[in-house]
């Protein structure tokens, strides 16, 4: 266990590394001018030259990425130039948000995938529900938001229709994430209130997931359930319900859970067009401000802490899978 | 007792409990869904698509958030609503020296910051000398001047090195010079020069204080009880984050929004829902068609066929309904109207070979411009000139004089000048080396066109310089003005005074609007 966190461990911190190598590349292939996007269109040329040296844009590319690297092991993140303020502080203002909105997105894709696999299992026509779950699918993200906005805010007035709180004055921390702190606060109103913000965003993110483990988990249930000890189960008069459970979840699971670790990545990429949707004050809708600002200091950190997340979450993945199956080792 | 019905339990607790707390927290929200405005609400609400990217007003250049920004401070001078007359703000009146270099300003009584120190001739000092600091993005708004004086607390003395006719409308610029407290520049200065605190904090004198600012969220304004001023309508101003329009739009027409300020689809404008009204005003930006020179159009025949074709007078009003005009020149009208408007060519030689077209514009601003561009596709392609269109990302701009071989050979762009005074346009965009001269067009006659009518003082004959410098451009097929758009605030039916001004973009006055 310990020289499999370790090689995870090394293996984070290679994948960091090529991410940063890979965008400080690719942003010299885009044509704009960060140190034009950090002064504005209209300053004259003396103060973009004076920003180009205070940004070491003048240096050579090896200089500017090993500066960066170097800051990056003092847990630097840099300056956004958007915001004029540290990136690390940014995202440590918003990253919460989106993590409680991905959280909330996870459980319920994990709650619906399940469902919608032992539904199937259960209808004696489950063709239906599959078409219904293509659908679900194949639709564009956004055009699922804007749906769910539409029909359950704009028309049936159910749901709020945006940000984070209808409160003035919501708890701010010790967590962050707002439906916690609330109840921690003993204010259990913004508590409800925050939850109900949660709802259309989460379930927004949460249905690609949960139709892809839901088919993912459908298909291992259907082989799982062919095995003899499954038979011998039915045979002693147990319940399908129960051989479901009992028997068949927990064997198939394997697979599926494999398909979440991978869709956690699908997330948090989806997180940008979510959070601008709902206007959820996130690192997604942070990060799309800074790409539209020119702001590579920021997309920098941002992907690099999605990166981190991504593979911690595969790893608790892992470990998970190797709890659920005797048979997989860890290595 | 099992797992489940254990959560169950406390559910169900916390939501009793929630309703027993509900007499001592109320939310903000006050959605009435009938278009009109709540009665008797004391708070103005309204949203912005981006960040506030920083409320200091000497390091900040962005459009959003300047509605906010003229709410809390205030400079010596300003626009008078509606005109692009100069106006006394903070400064009662002012002289200016025979040899138009210094200017003496006298400042108004009873003005008190935020924090509550009265105003003296050492706070505007300490600001001008702050926003002359060379680190901060709008430090060259006072490029030009030399010193400043305070020979007593009521005067304030600015003594330029050279004449400048435009320095008074660059203070009265939306991002012109804004006079900060002692909390600020003082107890708050800290090791930055009070960068880090101007972020998200502010000490000015203008009728609303900031009283949150929560990043990707909210701003909350709240009125200034000791406002020299008249008092405001509203109590509070709240401002929140909606980066997508759609959602601003069906936020207005629910009733949680009561203006949405800027970026209302065109399309939908000619038919809003009942109880919603329009404000529109002419600002600044003007459609402007940018071309490059160098690449496919290299010759002025060439040009000259696509300008004739590009004639804004056969497509302006399907882009934009009756919200734009054809530009009559290289201004917009509501700083320069020329006595002799620009003419389009209305027939060119088309022998002179086209080849097929890029056009581009910024994807930030697609809704507009997608519309733009198609049109102008039509209008060449009647002309024989195929030509296709993209967007493009916004800060690709600035990289297009870099490779100019592949930049595209039209950009589409409304672009707002620093202030209403002709040298802003001038000197952004057409003179020889300006900062949005994107593809990096050069003419020496209409650069000295252009210097000549900045040491004009007599409005007339600077207006001349301008037109005729513009006109060379214009003429040489290197920028085409297309149309001098309005600017649109849709809001909830019973709102008045918006204290709009030409010069400053994307907003209402915050201090003026009232209910009624």
């Amino acid at each position: 266990m310990n020289k499999f966190l370790l090689m995870r461990l090394l293996g984070l911190i290679v994948v960091l590394v090529t991410m940063t190598a890979v965008i400080f590349l690719l942003r010299q292939v885009v044509p704009s001018d960060p140190a034009r996007a950090a002064v504005g269109p209209n300053a004259p040329t003396s103060v973009l030259e004076a920003k180009r040296a205070e940004l070491g844009l003048d240096d050579p590319l090896p200089v500017q990425y090993v500066t960066y690297l170097g800051q990056l092991a003092r847990g630097d993140l840099g300056e956004s130039v958007r915001t004029r303020q540290q990136v690390r502080a940014d995202i440590a203002d918003t990253l919460p948000a989106s993590l409680e909105l991905a959280v909330v997105a996870m459980l319920l894709a994990l709650l619906i995938g399940p469902g919608i696999a032992v539904l199937q299992s259960l209808l004696p026509r489950p063709g239906p529900l599959r078409y219904v779950l293509a659908s679900a699918t194949s639709a564009p993200i956004f055009l699922t938001g804007l749906l769910l906005l539409y029909l359950l805010w704009f028309r049936l007035h159910l749901l709020p229709g945006g940000g984070r709180s209808s409160f003035a004055d919501p708890p701010a921390g010790p967590t962050g994430l707002l439906s916690v702190d609330a109840v921690l606060a003993g204010r259990f109103l913004v508590a409800w209130d925050a939850v109900q913000h949660l709802v259309l965003p989460a379930l927004t993110l949460a249905l690609p997931m949960a139709a892809a483990i839901g088919r993912s988990l459908r298909s291992s249930l259907i082989g799982v359930l062919r095995q003899d000890y499954v038979r011998t189960a039915r045979s002693k008069g147990l319940p399908e319900r129960q051989v479901l459970r009992r028997h068949g979840i927990r064997n198939a699971s394997t697979g599926p859970l494999a398909m979440a670790g991978l869709q956690v990545g699908l997330i948090f990429a989806n997180l940008l067009v979510v959070e601008r949707i709902f206007a959820w004050p996130g690192t997604g809708a942070y990060t799309l401000q800074a790409l539209g600002a020119d702001d590579l200091t920021a997309v920098l950190g941002a992907s690099l802490v999605f990166g981190a997340i991504y593979i911690v979450v595969n790893t608790l993945v892992d470990l998970a899978q190797a709890w659920l199956d005797p048979r997989v080792t860890l290595s | 007792m099992r797992a489940g019905t254990l959560i169950v339990g406390i559910a169900a607790a916390a939501l009793l409990s929630a309703g027993c707390t509900a007499a001592d927290e109320q939310p903000n929200a006050e959605p009435s869904g009938d278009g009109k405005a709540a009665a008797g609400s004391t708070t103005l609400r309204t949203a912005y698509q981006a960040d506030i990217a920083t409320f200091d007003p000497d390091n900040g250049f962005e459009v959003a958030g300047l509605g906010a920004i003229r709410a809390v401070y205030e400079g010596l001078v300003d626009y008078e609503p509606g005109t692009t007359d100069v106006v006394g703000r903070l400064a009662s009146s002012w002289t200016v020296s025979p040899d138009a270099t210094t200017y003496t300003f006298v400042l108004r009584e009873g003005v008190t910051f935020h924090s509550g120190e009265a105003m003296t001739s050492a706070d505007v000092k300490a600001s001008f000398d702050r926003r002359a600091t060379p680190d901060l993005i709008l430090s060259y708004f006072l490029a030009n001047v030399a010193s400043t004086e305070t020979p007593d607390d009521k005067t304030f003395v600015v003594t330029l090195k050279s004449p400048q006719p435009s320095f008074l409308d660059n203070l009265a610029s939306a991002w012109g010079p804004k006079i900060l407290g002692p909390e600020a520049l003082t107890e708050n200065a800290g090791d930055d020069g009070s960068k880090g605190w101007l972020n998200e904090h502010a000490d000015g004198t203008g009728p609303f204080r900031l009283a949150s600012f929560s990043r990707g969220q909210e701003y909350v304004l709240e009125r200034f009880e000791a406002y020299w001023g008249a008092a405001p309508g509203f109590q509070k101003v709240s401002i929140k984050i909606v980066p997508d329009i759609g959602q601003q739009v069906l936020q207005l027409r629910n009733g949680d929004l009561d203006a949405v300020l800027h970026g209302y689809p065109f399309t939908q404008l000619a038919k809003l829902p009942d109880g919603l009204a329009i404000e529109s005003y002419n600002d600044l930006g003007l459609e402007m068609a940018f071309v490059n020179t160098t690449r496919t159009l290299t010759t002025v025949e060439q040009r000259r066929r696509v300008a004739a074709a590009l004639a804004p007078t056969g497509w302006v009003q399907d882009a934009f309904g009756e919200f734009a005009a054809p530009a009559q020149a290289l201004y917009p009208k509501a700083m320069l109207t020329p006595e002799t408007p620009y003419a389009y060519p209305t027939q060119a030689d088309s022998s002179n070979a086209v080849p097929a077209l890029q056009i581009a514009y910024a994807a930030e601003e697609a809704s507009v411009q997608q519309r733009v561009a198609d049109l102008l596709i039509a209008q060449l392609g009647e002309a024989g000139i195929e030509a296709t269109a993209r967007a493009l990302p916004g800060s690709d701009v600035s990289g297009f004089i870099k490779n100019l071989g592949k930049a595209p050979d039209i950009w589409l762009a409304q672009n707002n000048p620093d202030s209403a005074h002709p040298d802003s346009q001038a000197s952004l965009f057409y003179a020889t080396g300006a900062p949005l001269n994107i593809f990096g067009y050069s003419n020496p006659k209409a650069d000295g066109l252009f210097a000549e009518g900045a040491s004009a003082t007599d409005p007339a004959k600077r207006d001349r310089l301008y037109t005729d410098g513009g006109r060379l451009v214009f003429e040489d097929g290197a920028f085409l003005p297309l149309a001098d758009v309005a600017d649109a605030i849709v809001y909830r039916e019973g709102l008045s005074d918006f204290g709009t001004r030409p010069a400053i973009p994307w907003t209402l006055d915050f201090g003026t609007v009232r209910r009624g």
